[in-house]
């Protein structure tokens, strides 16, 4: 347990700070980060896991603690932000047919959007839940930055049951939008944002890059966790379900076997779908593997797949001095056991030795052990 | 300890002998020797050249000049010792003596790599790795074939003539014989000159 205190920033920036810090800290703090607005303190205690980033700032008396927690606590009493748009611009939404119903936590971000999807607007939540004094309190927003729609929910806190599974219900709101309501077509992906989002995929290096790459480029702010579901949906959608590619996988395997030759041994478990490990040697390279087994290649290479296997490839060198594939195989982890398990299988299909092995790493410890 | 367990695998199952790759040594030497270069940047660059020197003499010369005091520090010479001690898996001079088809680094499946690579990425599902390798096996098959073809035209110059290529055609395929004419007529067309007594002029 954690005492802590939480400032409020104007961009709703939050840090949490330790130990026992009273109102008086305020000024310092304020000039500590060169705050420009008010802030209010407000003291509450924390189950908070502190992770690396606890040296940002570390005074005499004063100790930074960013947290990451599923449930961070968050005072709702909190200055309304300034109404930067033109206040000519409000517009407010009828209430009447939330206003009664009760919301499961877990779909309560789903069905309040597919309530307001039709009226041109998207809501989000900004931060974790609250804890009033006998109530629990989740705050829905509107998506658009600096605007001032709220929908405060609450329930009752019950033993044993998770936020997901407590009854929320609609308590108090400010039901006005200080920006033209076009939400939807702003926060949704057109056809050439989908392309866009389609082709990039898997080349850019974070999902932050790509969310980075396309709000710059079309002028929108998606969130991280939009552009990061629209990918998975874009990936599930193209290839199939994650369940289904190593059964496909396999059954390509075995036909092939069936009718190029070839040979193949596996490590699958089929009540689940789970493929541990695979060692693949179709037609042609048999027949070069009963010929050209002088001098053998053997390395690894990783991000080859959408499951993290690393893939094991085996090369050779045929008469003309040219490179020929002699097997390949896919793990799912580099124990040494895997790789005994690999060329084990491999030495049964290819009922030979070749006469070198060239492999990248010289650990002669272990040469010196076995 | 990840990289190892490829060599704990091949060691226990197959009973052929395990070369080193020499570049990979090359690169763990130009870290580990990094302060001979300060001293000695000649000696440097003949330990970096090590694994690919050619001639016994010079591979023993070199070691003989590290080991002498005040060259290397105690962890360095361990590290040397035990290199030395499986010096037969990556000497080039060592490895020449036996047939190695001439490769003595894994770059051969670098380049394999690179090519996959291009093809896959963190994306992709399992059965596109299957046809992308099924691709690259078709793509060499064609290549062979495309050149099998061109080199089977008979040339009709003085080479294929002589009687020495007309038997060597009797025991090798047309596209080793190219290869083997090319390196006969580069051989051919050098022409020496006696200057002096002992000088001879390569034109």
């Amino acid at each position: 347990m954690y005492r802590a205190v939480v400032i409020y920033e104007n961009e709703r920036r939050m840090i949490l700070i330790d130990p026992d810090i009273t109102q008086d800290l305020a000024p310092i703090i304020k000039s500590l980060f060169n705050l420009t607005i008010d802030i209010k303190v407000f003291v509450q205690s924390l189950n908070a896991e502190v992770f690396s980033t606890r040296e940002i700032f570390q005074g005499d008396d004063l100790l930074v603690v960013p947290v990451q927690h599923p449930e961070v606590y968050r005072a709702e009493e909190f200055q309304d932000l300034p109404e930067s748009h033109e206040s000519s611009t409000f517009i407010k939404v009828d209430l009447a047919s939330i206003s009664n119903k009760e919301f499961k936590g877990k779909t309560l971000l789903k069905e309040l959007n597919s309530w307001a999807i039709p009226l041109k607007f998207e809501l989000i939540f900004p931060n974790g839940v609250s804890k009033l004094q006998n109530k629990i309190r989740r705050t829905v927003w509107c998506c658009v930055k600096k605007c001032n729609f709220r929908l405060y929910f609450t329930a009752f806190p019950e033993k044993e049951k998770t936020f997901d599974e407590l009854n929320f219900s609609l308590e108090s709101f400010k039901d006005t939008h200080n920006h033209p309501l076009t939400a939807s077509e702003e926060h949704t992906f057109n056809q050439e944002i989908i392309k866009e989002i389609d082709c990039l995929k898997g080349k850019m290096k974070t999902k932050g890059d790509l969310q980075d790459h396309i709000n710059n480029k079309y002028n929108k702010n998606f969130t991280y966790s939009q552009i990061s579901h629209f990918v998975t949906k874009l990936l599930n959608e193209n290839f199939g379900m994650p369940d289904q590619d190593a059964y496909e996988f396999l059954e390509e395997i075995k036909k092939d076997i069936k009718e190029q030759g070839g040979n193949y041994s596996v490590d699958y478990d089929g009540s689940n779908n789970s493929l541990k490990r695979i060692l693949y040697v179709s037609g042609t390279m048999m027949a070069y593997s009963e010929k050209f087994l002088d001098m053998v290649l053997v390395d690894t290479t990783y991000k080859r797949n959408r499951f993290n296997m690393s893939l094991v490839n085996v090369v050779g060198i045929n008469n003309y001095g040219k490179t020929i594939l002699l097997a390949f195989g896919l793990m799912t982890d580099e124990k040494a056991d895997s790789y005994n398990w690999f060329f084990r299988n491999l030495k049964e299909i290819w009922k030979k030795e070749p006469i070198y092995f060239i492999s990248d790493e010289c650990n002669e410890i272990i040469n010196g052990k076995v | 300890m990840n990289l190892f367990n490829n060599l704990v695998g091949i060691n226990n199952n197959f009973k052929s002998k395990r070369l080193i790759c020499a570049w990979h040594l090359q690169r763990n030497f130009a870290s580990k020797f990094a302060s001979v270069s300060k001293q000695n940047q000649e000696l440097y660059e003949k330990i970096l050249n090590l694994p690919f020197v050619t001639m016994k003499e010079k591979f023993d010369e070199t070691i003989k000049e590290l080991k002498k005091p005040n060259v290397l520090n105690q962890t360095q010479l361990q590290y040397l010792d035990s290199k030395i001690q499986i010096k037969s898996q990556w000497a080039k001079c060592l490895i020449k003596e036996h047939f190695a088809v001439g490769v003595s680094t894994t770059s051969r499946i670098e380049s394999m790599h690179h090519i996959l690579a291009e093809k896959l990425n963190s994306n992709s599902r399992l059965s596109e790795v299957l046809s992308v390798f099924k691709e690259i096996e078709k793509s060499q098959i064609s290549k062979f074939k495309e050149e099998f073809s061109r080199h089977k035209k008979k040339l009709n110059n003085q080479l294929t003539q002589s009687q020495l290529t007309q038997k060597l055609s009797e025991i090798y395929t047309p596209y080793a014989l190219k290869k083997l004419e090319q390196k006969f007529s580069k051989c051919l067309s050098y022409t020496f000159e006696q200057k002096d007594k002992d000088k001879w002029l390569r034109i």
